[in-house]
C-alpha cells in the first residue's frame, strides 16, 4: 500500500477511549464486590489499553484473559447476576474495541477520518451484550425456578455448538 | 452522472482482473498543453456523453476476496467456559452470563455486507502539475445501493512515486444509503506519468468478524511534464555548424563585431573595404567580423541506475532535477536558434535527433514527459556503458557539443564524459546535488562528489555544481561553472 512517511498505523483514540470506557464499567463492578480481585482487573484492563497503545493484539487477549477471569471469580464469590452480566459486557466491549482499533490503525491508520465506523461498532458491540444480558435476566426472573441449572446449562451448549456449526 | 458499478458479487472469493485503461491513456495523447486554470480539468475522461460533474468515476470493481477477520476469535471458547464453570458451581449467574457469550457468537456469525453499490470517484485539482507541484486528490466514495454499511474501509490507490504530505488517502466509515466519505489529500507531483492503483473497499460486518475486499478501478493519471518554458540563455562552448546562428566564433568573416583585416583579395564585397585606411594610405584592407554561427547540442541526460539519488526520502531524486533542467536547456537552445538534441544514459533507448522548429519541441516534450527511459523508477537492467556509448558515438554528428545532466554519483560516469569529449563532443556537466551532510556517509560521497567535479573541470569540462534548493536559472546565470 502506498502512503508517505508521514501517515502513521497507530490505532485511532477514539476506539482506545471506548475500551477504556469499558474497561472502567468492569473495573466498577468488580471495585463494589470483588475486594483484592480489583488488582487482576486493573491489570488485565491495563494490559488491554496497553496493547491498544502498542498495536499488539496478543497483549488484548492476555489482558482480556485476565480481566474476564477476575470478574468470573468475583461471580463465583458474590452472585448478584445483574452486576456480573455488566461486568462481563464491559470486560467485551473493553477487548472487543481494544481489538477493532489496532485493526483500524493497521489497515487505515491514525490520520484517517473513523469516527462514524468506530461509534457504530461500539455500538453495536454494546447493545448485543446490553440486549443479550438484559433478555437473559428477563427470562430468568420470568420463567426462573422451573428448571434445573444443569438442563439450562446444557441448552445454553447446545446453542454455541450449533452457531458453531452455522459458522463454519 | 455516476456509472454504476456492475461488481461480481459471487461469494467464491476469487478475483477478475480488471486491466483495462487504455483508452484512459489514449486520451492523453491529445492534451499536450498544460492548462493553469484547470480546477475542473480532468486527467482523462472515461467517454460518457451524460457525465457532467467534475472527477471521474469508476465503470468496474471486483470482488477481491471475502474472508474472516479473526477478530471473534474465541468468543465461543468464552461462551463455552461460562456454561461449563456456571454448571460446575451451579451458578444461576454465570449460566446468565454464558447467554451473553452466546449472543456475541450468533453477533460474530453474522456476514459482511455486500458493497458492490458503493461508486467512486476521483478528482484532481491539476491532472497536468508542474515538477514539485501540490496537487489535491478528492475521492468521494458513495453508497448507492440499499441497506446500512455499518463498517466501510477505504483506501485510495495512491501511485507509488507520489509522496502524500497532507490529509489520508484512507478512511473508515458507516454509511447510509445515499451517505458519502470524502478523501482529501495532497500529494506532490514528481515527473513522468503516475497511474492511480485502484482504490481498495473492504466492507466489514458490524461484529467486524467478517469481511469483504473490493478493489474499484478509476483510472486517473497525474502527468507531470517538465517545463519547457524559456529560460535565461545557455552558454555553451565554441564549435562550429554550417548554420548562422548566435555562438561567436573566432573565425573572421560575415558578423556584426568587427574581428580583424586583412589584405584585399579579389572578390571581396566592396562594403568591407576598409575605405578610410584607403583614404590614409592608399592601400586596400578588407575588414572582417565575427562569424556568429549556431550550435548543435545533444542533452544527454545521465537515467543509470546510479543517477537516481536523492537527499532526502521526500525530495525529487537527481534525475527528476536533471530532466527539468534539461527541459528547460532545450528550449532555451531552441529558442535561440541552435540545434537541440536528446539522448540518455541509459539501458532504454531514448534519443531525439537534433533539429529545430515547434514539431521538434513537441516530440520533445512527449519524449520528457512519456518516454519509458525517463521513467520516475530506476531501472531495472544494467547499463553497459561501452556498447552504449558506441552506438551513441555514432548517432552524434560530428560537430555536436554535449551538455550532461548528471548527478556525479559515481566515477564511471566522470570517463564517460572524459571520452566524449576527447572525441571532439566539447562536453558541459551540469549536475544537480543530491548530497547530503548529515551523516557520516554522507559527507563522503558529497566529499567525493566534490573530487570528481574538480577532476573533471581540470581537464576541461565545465561542470555547473546545481544545488536543486536554488533555481537553475540563477546557477547558470552566475557563469562560476565555468571557473576550472
Amino acid at each position: 500500500m502506498t502512503t508517505g512517511s508521514e501517515l502513521r498505523d497507530d490505532p485511532p483514540p477514539l476506539s482506545t477511549v471506548l475500551a477504556a470506557g469499558g474497561g472502567a464499567i468492569a473495573i466498577a463492578v468488580v471495585a463494589v464486590t470483588g475486594g483484592v480481585l480489583l488488582v487482576g482487573t486493573l491489570l488485565g484492563v491495563a494490559t488491554i489499553l496497553l496493547g491498544a497503545r502498542r498495536g499488539s493484539h496478543r497483549a488484548i487477549d492476555v489482558g482480556g484473559g485476565i480481566a474476564l477471569s477476575t470478574v468470573v471469580l468475583t461471580g463465583l464469590a458474590f452472585p448478584p447476576a445483574p452486576l456480573l452480566l455488566t461486568a462481563i459486557v464491559g470486560v467485551v466491549v473493553a477487548w472487543d474495541m481494544a481489538g477493532y482499533a489496532v485493526d483500524l490503525g493497521t489497515q487505515v491508520g491514525r490520520d484517517a477520518a473513523t469516527r462514524s465506523a468506530e461509534l457504530t461498532h461500539a455500538a453495536g458491540s454494546t447493545a448485543v451484550g446490553a440486549v443479550a444480558a438484559g433478555g437473559a435476566l428477563a427470562l430468568s426472573t420470568v420463567a426462573g425456578g422451573g428448571q434445573p441449572i444443569g438442563v439450562l446449562g446444557l441448552q445454553l451448549a447446545g446453542a454455541v455448538a450449533l452457531l458453531w456449526v452455522l459458522r463454519t | 452522472m455516476t456509472a454504476r458499478s456492475d461488481a461480481p458479487d459471487a461469494d467464491e472469493g476469487g478475483s477478475r482482473s480488471t486491466d483495462d485503461r487504455s483508452e484512459a491513456v489514449a486520451a492523453f495523447g491529445e492534451s499536450t498543453t498544460r492548462s493553469i486554470d484547470s480546477e475542473n480539468t480532468r486527467a482523462d475522461e472515461v467517454p460518457d456523453p451524460d457525465e457532467s460533474g467534475d472527477g471521474q468515476s469508476h465503470d468496474r470493481s471486483a470482488l477481491r476476496a471475502v474472508r474472516e477477520t479473526g477478530h471473534w476469535t474465541g468468543v465461543s471458547a468464552l461462551a463455552l467456559v461460562l456454561v461449563g464453570v456456571g454448571a460446575i458451581y451451579s451458578s444461576r449467574a454465570l449460566l446468565l452470563a454464558s447467554a451473553v457469550g452466546v449472543a456475541y457468537v450468533a453477533y460474530a456469525s453474522v456476514g459482511a455486507p455486500s458493497a458492490s453499490s458503493l461508486t467512486v470517484e476521483r478528482e484532481l485539482s491539476d491532472p497536468a502539475p508542474a515538477i514539485g507541484d501540490e496537487v489535491t486528490v478528492r475521492t468521494t466514495i458513495r453508497h448507492e445501493g440499499r441497506g446500512f454499511l455499518p463498517d466501510v474501509r477505504v483506501v485510495d490507490g495512491v501511485p507509488p512515486e507520489l509522496p502524500v504530505v497532507d490529509g489520508s488517502p484512507r478512511a473508515a466509515a458507516a454509511m447510509r444509503p445515499g451517505g458519502t466519505v470524502d478523501l482529501e489529500y495532497t500529494v506532490v507531483a514528481r515527473r513522468g506519468t503516475h497511474s492511480f492503483d485502484p482504490a481498495t473497499v473492504l466492507s466489514r460486518s458490524p461484529s467486524a468478524a467478517n469481511e469483504r475486499e473490493y478493489a474499484v478501478e478509476v483510472p486517473t493519471e497525474i502527468v507531470c511534464r517538465p517545463s519547457l518554458r524559456v529560460s535565461a540563455p545557455v552558454p555553451l562552448r565554441s564549435l562550429l555548424t554550417r548554420y548562422a546562428g548566435r555562438v561567436e566564433t573566432d573565425v573572421g568573416g560575415h558578423g556584426l563585431e568587427f574581428h580583424s583585416t586583412r589584405e584585399y583579395r579579389r572578390g571581396d564585397p566592396l562594403s568591407r573595404i576598409d575605405w578610410n585606411r584607403r583614404a590614409r594610405t592608399g592601400e586596400f584592407t578588407t575588414r572582417q567580423f565575427r562569424e556568429e554561427r549556431s550550435a548543435t547540442v545533444v542533452l544527454l541526460l545521465d537515467l543509470r541506475e546510479e543517477a537516481y539519488r536523492r537527499a532526502d526520502e521526500s525530495g525529487l531524486h537527481a534525475v527528476d532535477h536533471g530532466v527539468a533542467a534539461a527541459g528547460r536547456v532545450f528550449s532555451a537552445l531552441l529558442e535561440s536558434g541552435d540545434r537541440v538534441g536528446v539522448a540518455a544514459l541509459s539501458p532504454i533507448e531514448a534519443w531525439l535527433a537534433p533539429g529545430v522548429g515547434s514539431d521538434h519541441r513537441a516530440r520533445a516534450r512527449a519524449l520528457f514527459a512519456e518516454h519509458p527511459a525517463l521513467s520516475p523508477v530506476p531501472p531495472e537492467e544494467p547499463y553497459y556503458a561501452v556498447r552504449e556509448m558506441r552506438r551513441l558515438r555514432k548517432r552524434l554528428p560530428r560537430d555536436a557539443q554535449l551538455i550532461v545532466f548528471s548527478p556525479l554519483c559515481d566515477d564511471p560516469i566522470v570517463e564517460i564524459v572524459r571520452r566524449f569529449e576527447s572525441h571532439g563532443h566539447p562536453t558541459t556537466v551540469v549536475s544537480p546535488d543530491p548530497t547530503g551532510s548529515e551523516t557520516l556517509g554522507e559527507r563522503i560521497g558529497r566529499a567525493e562528489r566534490a573530487v570528481r567535479i574538480s577532476g573533471l573541470r581540470t581537464s576541461g569540462v565545465p561542470v555547473v555544481d546545481w544545488d536543486p534548493a536554488d533555481s537553475f536559472e540563477s546557477t547558470a546565470a552566475e557563469r562560476r561553472w565555468w571557473s576550472r
